[in-house]
């Protein structure tokens, strides 16, 4: 995975997101939406087969764009580690 | 193997299936040497037959080739190499490959791959690696769906309990409970809405609750269910945990 910066603004970031498709991106949108300093969270994949994913996020009240996406992957994350921990129970019964 | 994950939203649960069908390694063949082929069928068409047979993936030892340090994915960390020799008149089948990692089989040893008529020889050397599901379909560990837990509502003014949704159920769920309807168990619930269309007064509706959903993964055998999991939560977790890095490096 590499990250592109393509434009920065004073409350926006447009990146892109090389060697990710939907999986990673449609996740973090989604996370994103949960914020309530989000004000836009978006991504386009221009290419099914080649193309490389642009992610847009907007933000208010002073919170920077890259500090609701690290807040949003840090969500994830935690949600992700709590399943892998109840699989890991499960699957020792 | 079959369970319910609440408490998620559609992107969530799309992402876990996305990853388990698309990021978790097994083992395929991935390369065929032909010393003789006589049979009825071109090198290609039995090395794509080949490709698609499981492969029993063993959880530890092999790594991706591209992760390899020897480069050209030949060397035992990264390959495994199975043989094949069999003279008609006979079908050989996915049995007839011989490995040489105990470990790393094929599922099932009865897929037929040619037939083979009175003299007819087949002699081959396959390579298996791992790969992603992402980059061919040989290397998908199984499929991974998932569908959504149905909101069964009755509207009990209009409902007159006569049971046309008892019969039309083609899950056979719906009971009529003191003449109102009720769902026994809503996991068996297709989302057919039978019932919604069969009932006179339009009385039902069935609507679909969106943070709760009911995954079924069938493996191909390379890989138990669980672990095609396990392998996908986490994956999706060492992918979210990169991004945070980067975007913090981004930020400077």
């Amino acid at each position: 995975m590499e990250l592109e910066l393509v434009e920065k603004g004073d409350d926006s970031l447009l990146i892109k997101v090389v060697g990710e498709d939907h999986t990673l991106c449609n996740l973090l949108r989604k996370a994103l939406y949960e914020d309530e300093s989000v004000v836009a969270a978006s991504y386009s994949i221009e290419h099914p087969l080649v193309g490389v994913p642009k992610f847009y996020v907007k933000t208010k009240k002073g919170k920077s764009p890259e500090h609701a996406l690290m807040d949003a992957a840090e969500r994830v994350t935690k949600q992700l580690e709590g399943l892998r921990k109840q699989l890991q129970k499960a699957l020792k019964k | 193997m079959e369970f319910i994950l609440s408490g998620a939203n559609p992107a969530f649960a799309n992402s876990i299936r996305r990853a388990a069908m698309r990021e978790a390694p097994v083992m395929a063949i991935d390369e065929v040497e032909f010393k003789t082929n006589e049979s009825a069928m071109y090198d290609e068409v039995l090395a794509h037959r080949l490709a698609l047979t499981p492969l029993r993936t063993p959880l530890k030892g092999y790594v991706l080739p591209s992760e390899c340090s020897c480069r050209d994915g030949r060397c035992s960390k990264c390959s495994v190499s199975l043989t094949l020799k069999c003279e008609g008149p006979a079908t050989a089948t996915s049995g007839d490959l011989k490995s040489t990692d105990e470990e790393v089989t094929p599922v099932s040893s009865s897929v037929p791959i040619i037939k083979l008529e009175k003299g007819q020889r087949l002699e081959l050397t396959a390579i298996a690696r791992l790969g992603l599901g992402r980059e061919h379909a040989k290397w998908q560990p199984g499929i991974v769906a998932y569908k959504y837990i149905p909101i069964f509502k009755v509207d009990g003014k209009a409902c007159d309990g006569c049971g046309a949704c008892v019969k039309a159920c083609p899950q056979g769920i719906i009971s009529l409970v003191k003449e109102k309807p009720k769902i026994s168990d809503p996991v068996q619930c297709i989302l057919c809405k039978a019932c919604s269309e069969a009932c006179p007064p339009k009385a039902i509706t069935i609507g679909s609750d969106a943070t709760k959903f009911v995954f079924r993964i069938e493996s191909t055998g390379a890989l138990p269910p669980e672990q095609i999991l396990f392998k996908a939560m986490a994956t999706l977790e060492d992918k979210c945990k990169e991004f945070g890095k980067l975007v913090k490096k981004l930020k400077g």
